[in-house]
């Protein structure tokens, strides 16, 4: 029987192992087009890969822009440079450049002493060179009405005024911002958020599944948000949110799988990563068996880190602020809940970290703040938030995840 | 046969005419492999185009210590045990005694026999039979081996493999009392 049996493996064998035929044409047309569509899906993704990085680079030199034009001035002595338009004109291409510390009065306007200093530089600078026209420091513009400022013996202020592009109504605005004094703000809110995400996935039959059995439910957010006045317009926010999205699961069912230590569990996939589930009852599952689970739970709690630039319109007692910037997420937790059953005997699985979630991406965010003024200190703050994943949440899972929310909150604003 | 090390770097780079001619070198042979896996012409074409779409996906992970060849034929391979990893496919489905059969009875017939109606046989095979019989006799898998690949026991394996045996020897001594009664 022995020599039967290994007879028909070799006459298989010989008669099979080198067997070709040629597939019909269908094939490779059906191969083209997928390889024509996952072309399509790397030149995409390289480009979300760019448009992410251009965004970072726009907020980046957003802030540069407004650092170096003088918009931002950190505190009085901050050493931000301001150049005349004056220069502009300068066919000779000198310099005249000077710094606010050195040549604007300083936000005290009854500093006396700073006020002469200004003065004194001014009087000097067109000593030594009359013919030249000189950089002219706002302190000089506002001589009359600044106590203690001379114009210089050979120049009166009208010859000053001449000298520089500045018209009055912007040079009031611009002494008033020179005149700002930075201040922090903390707003402590809680906030409602409608979550959702953008799935990415070779198998678009993946995204549709997950997306068919799972569901987000109301989530929320608290935390408190540090600003940074830097002028009466700009500032800079940054703070620690805590969130916790919660999402349900339908039933579904969930196939056996070998896990990474090598024994064989039933391998539950949700959009944020996966786990093994080993039930406590029933023999030991081969790879392919099948396990019906009943309704779940899935919670995500981050961390976030936001880092914004922040405009404010304000008027005495409702101001809003609009501010976008970026976000470090930490993922704290992400656990499934899960019911797990057969005809005799029934179980709660809880799974307190899934395979395949990342601990860290980056999102976008973008909100504005009203804020009605109770006093100079207090106010109440209204606070719709905007915030979508930038990097994906999941590594290594058959879907990428990008989480964005939209979120209501509410809270209240200290000044100090 | 020599490395297609030319042909592996531009189907790295993406280039089309590099896969098309990939394509067109291994698509008979694999097709050849996929056939005895699939229940049917038609099925054998999805595994052969699930298999060298992962073929030109991952083909920078071939590190070139291997034959390149049998690196396309794993991947074929296990193509065709992803479409039956369910174990109610892998349990024997019929049973020796139903067949009447004496493998002692039987003469080597199937020389007689082409190639075509060799795949067929195999083809007529239940899935788990189908399996167990190919990677044992043309992939050289062990019991063991086999066991673990589809997450059955070695006994299953073995009783499987019987069974396919037993199954073909069945099927010949038909087309033998057919072709004996055709030329009578």
């Amino acid at each position: 029987m022995n020599k039967d049996l290994h007879d028909i493996d070799d006459l298989f064998r010989s008669g099979l192992d080198t067997y070709e035929v040629t597939p019909s044409a269908g094939v490779k047309e059906r191969l083209d087009a997928e390889l024509d569509k996952k072309d399509a899906e790397s030149y995409k993704k390289r480009l979300i890969g760019w448009k992410r990085t251009a965004l970072l680079l726009l907020l980046l030199l957003t802030g540069f822009i407004i650092y170096e034009t003088g918009l931002l001035k950190i505190g009085s002595g901050h050493p931000g440079k301001r150049t005349t338009d004056k220069q502009m004109n300068n066919p000779s291409g000198e310099k005249h450049e000077e710094t606010l510390q050195n040549n604007i009065v300083p936000g005290n306007t009854n500093d006396k002493a700073s006020n002469n200093d200004a003065s004194s530089y001014n009087k000097e600078a067109i000593k030594n060179n009359p013919e030249k026209e000189q950089p002219i420091s706002l302190a000089g513009v506002e001589k009359k009405e600044t106590p203690g400022i001379q114009p210089g013996p050979d120049k009166d202020i009208n010859g000053f005024l001449k000298t520089i592009d500045i018209l009055p109504a912007e040079k009031m605005k611009e002494k008033k911002r020179e005149f700002f004094k930075p201040f922090w703000m903390m707003t402590g809110f809680a906030s409602y958020d409608q979550a959702g995400y953008q799935l990415d996935s070779d198998e678009p039959s993946a995204i549709t599944s997950i997306k068919h059995r799972e569901a987000h439910e109301p989530s929320f957010s608290l935390g408190f948000l540090l600003t940074r006045q830097l002028t009466d317009r700009w500032g800079l926010q940054s703070g620690v949110v805590y969130t916790n999205t919660t999402i349900g699961m339908k039933p579904q069912k969930t196939y056996a799988f070998r896990d990474p230590t090598g024994d064989v569990a039933y391998k539950y996939i949700t959009s944020s990563g996966y786990a093994f589930i080993k039930p406590g009852f029933g023999t030991q599952p081969l790879v392919g068996d099948s396990l019906t689970t009943a309704e779940a739970k899935h919670t995500i709690e981050n961390i976030t880190v936001p880092l914004a630039i922040k405009y404010t319109v304000s008027d005495k007692k409702i101001s809003v602020t609009p501010g976008a910037g970026i976000e470090a997420n930490f993922i704290t937790k992400a656990n499934l809940e899960v019911e797990i059953s057969d005809t005799a005997n029934s179980e709660i699985v809880i799974i307190r970290k899934l395979n395949g979630t990342k601990s860290f991406y980056w999102s976008f965010v973008a909100d504005a703040e009203l804020r009605y003024n109770i006093n100079k200190k207090l106010s109440l703050t209204v606070r719709p938030v905007y915030r979508h994943a930038i990097s994906p949440i999941t590594k290594n899972n058959v879907v990428e995840t990008f989480p964005h929310s939209f979120g209501l909150g509410a809270g209240v604003t200290i000044k100090f | 046969m020599e490395q297609p090390t030319k042909l592996i770097q531009g189907c790295i780079a993406g280039e089309r005419a590099f896969q098309t001619k990939l394509y067109d070198l291994f698509a008979p042979k694999m097709m050849g492999l996929c056939l005895r896996y699939a229940k049917n012409w038609e099925e054998a074409e999805e595994i052969l185009h699930e298999g060298f779409l992962k073929v030109f996906t991952y083909i920078d992970k071939f590190k070139g210590t291997g034959s390149f060849e049998g690196w396309i034929r794993k991947i074929m391979v296990n193509c065709a045990l992803s479409r039956y990893r369910n174990k109610s496919h892998l349990h024997p489905v019929i049973r020796l005694d139903t067949l009447g059969y004496d493998p002692r009875s039987e003469t080597n017939i199937a020389s007689s026999l082409d190639t075509k109606e060799l795949v067929s046989l195999i083809q007529s095979l239940p899935a788990g039979y189908r399996i167990v019989f190919n990677l044992f006799v043309f992939e050289g898998y062990k019991h063991r081996e086999i066991a673990e690949a589809l997450g059955i026991t070695e006994g299953t394996s073995k009783s499987n493999l019987s069974d396919a045996r037993a199954f073909l020897q069945k099927a010949l001594s038909v087309k033998k009392t057919l072709v004996n009664y055709n030329e009578a």
